[in-house]
């Protein structure tokens, strides 16, 4: 029988007959009664060494305590944050490419908890390490023991875009963004998709939605992507206002700046483009197709000093073989055309 | 003869009395006044919250992931603080080290031994420790419940007999009755140890399941309902309404809050309702120590403060120390929680007891 009261109120009980049979029985032992000296001594002893052991207890925990402030903020910077969940997401080694660990810190926590919704995370983890056919199985048994989570279908959707079942890809998703009509990631994932499998009429309704739904920088890729996909339509017009809307919402969006430009080459203002090349190359200083495209667009421009400049800094750069080819050809070219 | 079923009255004389109850008692002896004590004890704070977010923030799921800072800051505030409070309540009752030698000084060495054991072996020990935790924590919910109701009980003057007693020990434990059976997935209470795998594969298990997981939820709303008519209106008791609420409060966090997806504000309220409790008895032992220079909020704040820093070392610090020995955060994460909440459930029967304890005389006292 359990003796105490917030955890369970039978101690008053105990209370009560602890005073009743005082008065009934004749014989109760007394813990005051005399002991004997050698009953003293150990009990002394022991005393002495429940205190050593409560102070090396002490001493333990809080060097413990300690390392693991330490510990935290030597690894991520910082102070461990309070959150709702009880354990800190091991998401956080998938951001230091540490898949394996990821996975493995997953594992454990879907074996101890028995908790099948934490397969969605393991299944991003899958889908992260490129391994699509354990993604998709994962994610399966996600979707079986929570048949809600929009996260998971859209997950396993990606899953089977890259296995190739594009139909069944669609239908994944199509589940996701009806449990999860506001996201805007799987919306955004969707419209990709959609695209990619030349379904563009489908893509470009989804991503103007998006560009409704999403706000600051996540509206600025959402228009971003419309401009390309209006460019790629042959609607110039509609394009070149995607990309400008995308920089108004965000003028560091590197990739915006540098479609914009192609889009400007294409249409022969090589001046406006030049603007934004050097724009997308500042902010990405190391977007090889950005400073193949300038360098392009600058020999165009009548610029050869500063395109066979981006040249050489382009050629410094790549390890790709093929395109430090190509950069050798054109500096050479341009040199050649420069000489009298 | 007739004390010794009446309880109640032997625990102080102030409280004595053969007389019929005064009106008083229908609200109960308050230790703060009637508001705190009904909305932070009693738990009815809880219930507002509840239903304050469902109906004005969307009617979806209440610990949306909308709000983690809200929910992360709460569970900081009083589900780490609640844990660590026993510990702290622990060695701060005065001549603590005497009367318990062996849970004070050496119980700690134990369980960090088996906490070490348990993140080294954590496909066996961490697995069984996670599940005794668990299972326990809802008995320690509905051993709560009861615990407060008996305080409000015994502070009101209220007499009840063993047998009644026993009525409201059972109208408690009717939820920990529910989710003994209502986890076959994470394998809790008794699916701990029975095989689980006919539940899914055998379709007349599964109903057999269905039905026995929906019988048990309604007799953990039927049973504390029953017991109250009882006692009130055939036994004629005047049960303070703090207990009624106490106890159909811990049956709405079985019941309607993990419908509404609000099992985090559970473990708020909890916290919350134990430590106001517990602060209580604290401040009190701490009020009449030889040589006591400060007030009743001096003493709170302290106590809270401690219990506050204690929380946030145990749960998000300690985890984090045996990363650095090479073992897993995950599972020293999932073990601490375990461990922290055993060292919580069998520390709470040290600290809350009343046999010869000065704990009696706070019951007892306005």
């Amino acid at each position: 029988m359990c003796c105490y009261v917030p955890a369970c109120g039978r101690q008053l009980d105990d209370e009560s007959r602890s005073r009743s049979e005082a008065t009934t029985l004749p014989y109760t032992m007394s813990s005051a009664s005399p002991q004997s000296p050698q009953v003293d001594q150990f009990r002394t002893l022991r005393l002495g060494l429940y205190r050593k052991i409560y102070v090396a207890t002490v001493l333990i925990f809080s060097i413990s305590l300690v390392v693991g402030l330490l510990s935290n903020l030597i690894r991520f910077r910082e102070i461990p944050a309070v959150g709702i969940d009880l354990v800190r997401d091991p998401d956080i080694y998938i951001e230091q490419g540490e898949f394996s660990r990821a996975l493995q810190q997953y594992e454990t926590e879907a074996r101890l908890m028995l908790d099948p919704s934490v397969n969605a995370k393991i299944g991003n983890v899958y889908l992260q390490m490129k391994d699509f056919e354990r993604a998709k199985e994962t994610l399966e048994k996600a979707i079986e023991a929570n048949p809600n989570h929009a996260e998971s279908h859209a997950r396993l959707a990606m899953a089977l875009r890259n296995l190739n079942q594009t139909d069944e890809a669609a239908k994944s998703f199509e589940k996701a963004l009806n449990l999860k009509p506001s996201s805007t990631q799987i919306r955004l994932a969707y419209a990709d998709f959609l695209e990619s499998i030349g379904r563009q009429t489908e893509a470009l309704s989804q991503y103007e939605m998006l560009v409704l739904q999403a706000e600051g920088d996540e509206a600025s890729r959402a228009h971003e992507a419309l401009g390309f996909l209006r460019s790629d339509l042959n609607e110039p017009e509609l394009a070149e206002r995607s990309f400008r809307k995308a920089l108004e919402l965000d003028s560091k969006n590197a990739v915006a700046s540098s479609g914009l430009a192609v889009l400007l080459v294409e249409q022969k203002r090589i001046q406006e483009a030049l603007e934004y090349f050097a724009k997308a190359v500042e902010l990405e200083p190391d977007n090889e197709d950005s400073i193949w495209n300038y360098a392009n667009a600058l020999r165009d421009a009548g610029q050869p000093t500063d395109a066979l400049d981006e040249l050489t800094k382009l050629r410094k750069l790549t390890k790709d073989a093929a395109l430090a080819r190509e950069v050798d050809a054109m500096i050479q070219s341009i040199g050649s055309a420069a000489q009298p | 003869m007739k004390r010794k079923q009446t309880t109640g009255a032997t625990l102080s004389s102030d409280n004595r009395s053969d007389t019929p109850a005064s009106p008083k008692t229908q609200t109960g002896k308050m230790y703060v006044g009637p508001i705190f004590d009904y909305m932070v004890i009693g738990g009815g704070l809880s219930l507002v919250v509840c239903v304050g977010i469902w109906l004005f923030l969307g009617r979806g799921p209440v610990e949306d992931v909308r709000y983690p800072i809200f929910f992360g800051s709460m569970l900081l505030l009083s589900n780490y603080a609640h844990f660590a409070a026993s510990t702290v309540r622990l060695y701060t009752k005065p001549n603590a080290f005497d009367m318990a030698p062996f849970l004070t000084m050496v119980f700690p060495a134990i369980t960090i031994g088996v906490l070490v054991l348990g993140i080294l072996f954590a496909d066996v020990l961490g697995y069984h420790l996670t599940r005794l935790y668990s299972t326990w924590a809802t008995y320690h919910f509905a051993a709560q419940a009861y615990g407060i109701a008996m305080i409000y009980l015994y502070r009101s003057g209220c007499q009840i007999s063993a047998s009644q007693k026993k009525m409201l020990w059972y109208a408690c434990m009717a939820t920990f009755l529910q989710t003994l059976i209502a986890e076959p997935k994470q394998k809790l209470g008794v699916w701990w140890i029975l095989p689980t795998s006919s539940l899914e594969t055998v379709p007349a298990a599964t109903i057999a399941f269905n039905a026995a997981v929906w019988i048990a939820s309604l007799l953990a709303v039927i049973v504390p309902i029953v017991v109250f008519a009882r006692l009130m209106v055939r036994d004629r008791v005047r049960i303070p309404g703090i207990v009624i609420l106490v106890i159909m409060t811990n049956v709405a966090w079985f019941t309607i809050f993990p419908l509404m997806k609000a099992v985090a504000l559970t473990n708020i309220f909890h916290g919350i309702q134990y430590l106001a409790i517990v602060t209580i008895f604290h401040v009190k032992d701490q009020a009449v120590r030889p040589g006591n220079r400060h007030g009743t909020l001096w003493h709170a704040s302290v106590f809270n403060i401690m219990c506050i820093v204690l929380g946030y070392a145990l749960f998000r610090l300690w985890p984090e120390s045996f990363v650095i020995a090479g073992l897993g955060y995950i599972e020293s994460a999932l073990v601490v929680t375990a461990i922290v909440n055993l060292h919580h459930f069998i520390v709470d029967g040290f600290i809350w007891r009343l046999k010869s304890d000065p704990n009696a005389r706070i019951v007892g006292a306005a």
